[in-house]
């Protein structure tokens, strides 16, 4: 089974489509970019960590769950220098 | 811990990773206007910085300068990623020391009241959902698109021939596959065009967001840092000569920018979007319709906003100097 109707969509991502906007500034020495806008921002921890159901009024701290239960969404990490900016229409 | 206070009571704490050049590009004109910084990078601080707590009373240290939660008074939270480690993150007991490194860290943040963060993990994470945002955004008065996510042929068929203007899909989570060894891939926001519906084996596999494809004049991104509203139009025509999908393609290189006042209406429910998520800091995507409506897309608050500055002329660094002033 296909994982998804929406990878159809998908295309080749070369330097170009990298949106290297921010190259060139004094800041840097090489082409890189800017994050994408819907990266998740994981916290600190090598496994991320988010509450569970219940409560979200921490999403750095431990789950609902249980002390050691963590929700882990670390597949959703993605370097934050290659992306273009966001999702638009 | 052997290190004194440092100089400055009051310190903005930047809480980002090494190779982010937003927080690069602000540094810089942080430093131009002697305003000073302190910047945590979670891949290099687990090798540069000492963590106590006694006394009830957590503190830091680094550089010889030694820090409380009192002595920040403003967070920006950029892009943090797991804490990394070249001795310990190749061990399994290694990458347990970086979960108590991570856990010390947090405490030492929790003690900073959410008000002075831009913007604290718990509202960014409230307000980074898609599908929320657009049943927010609508409560408070802002046009958004008739929108759909299904699994089902039928019901998707039936949203196609619904919307004669024609709709598009674009990921719910991110554009970017990342795969082993560099080839990558990114999802635009696309067209569905008949074609697309011939088959539809694939579809039941995921959850997949359409909406009604809206006829635009030009997008727009606004980007809104404590208070401060900075619009700016984004136009790229495609080839034939209409508003471009996605502004992101082509590297953007087609994209001419250009400020853009918002509507009175629309500023009143952007206002009132930004109040429900409790944000200091959002980055906000819309466009004007070919009928004058303006649209609202989704609303980022993690956003980037440099290029605008770089690309588009624009001064949002401004913003943020006054903020963190």
């Amino acid at each position: 089974m296909a994982a998804a109707f929406c990878l159809r969509y998908q295309e080749r991502c070369s330097l170009g489509d990298l949106s290297s906007i921010l190259a060139g500034t004094e800041t840097m020495t090489k082409t890189v970019t800017e994050g994408s806008d819907t990266d998740r921002k994981p916290y600190l921890r090598a496994v991320p960590v988010t509450r569970r159901l219940g409560s979200q009024t921490q999403t750095f701290i431990n789950t609902e769950a249980s002390d050691q239960d963590f929700s882990p969404y670390g597949s959703r990490a993605v370097p934050n220098r290659r992306h273009a900016p966001d999702s638009h229409q | 811990m052997g290190a004194e206070p440092c100089q400055t009571v009051a310190m903005l704490l930047i809480l980002t990773n090494s190779a982010d050049v937003t927080a690069d590009y602000l540094a810089d004109r942080l430093r131009q206007a002697g305003q000073s910084y302190v910047r945590l990078d979670t891949d290099l601080l687990v090798e540069s910085l000492i963590f106590e707590f006694s006394a009830y009373s957590p503190r830091i240290c680094f550089d010889g300068c030694q820090l409380t939660p009192e002595d920040i008074h403003a967070v920006w939270y950029r892009r943090p990623e797991p804490l990394k480690s070249k001795n310990l993150s190749r061990t399994a007991e290694g990458r347990w020391a970086l979960d108590e490194w991570a856990e010390a860290l947090e405490a030492f943040l929790s003690f900073i009241p959410k008000e002075r963060w831009f913007n604290h993990p718990v509202y960014e994470s409230l307000a980074s959902r898609k599908l929320e945002q657009l049943c927010i955004a609508r409560s408070v008065g802002l046009s958004v698109p008739d929108t759909l996510v299904t699994q089902s042929e039928a019901t998707l068929t039936s949203f196609f021939r619904s919307h004669p203007e024609g709709i598009i899909i674009k990921p719910l989570s991110r554009g970017y596959v990342e795969r082993e060894g560099g080839d990558d891939s990114v999802i635009y926001t696309s067209r569905v065009t008949i074609r697309d519906l011939v088959d539809l084996h694939d579809l039941e596999s995921c959850p997949t967001f359409f909406q009604a494809e809206i006829q635009k004049q030009f997008d727009v991104r606004v980007t809104f840092v404590d208070g401060d509203w900075h619009g700016v139009k984004l136009t790229s025509s495609d080839e034939l000569g209409r508003q471009v999908c996605d502004i992101r393609i082509n590297n953007m290189e087609d994209v001419s920018y250009e400020p853009v006042l918002l509507p009175e209406n629309v500023q009143d429910g952007l206002k009132r979007l930004v109040s429900h998520y409790k944000l200091r800091f959002a980055a906000i995507d819309l466009a004007a319709s070919l009928t004058g409506d303006w649209v609202f897309f989704e609303i980022n608050p993690g956003g980037q906003w440099a290029w605008q500055d770089l690309a588009g002329g624009m001064d949002i660094y401004k913003s943020f100097l006054r903020a963190f002033a």
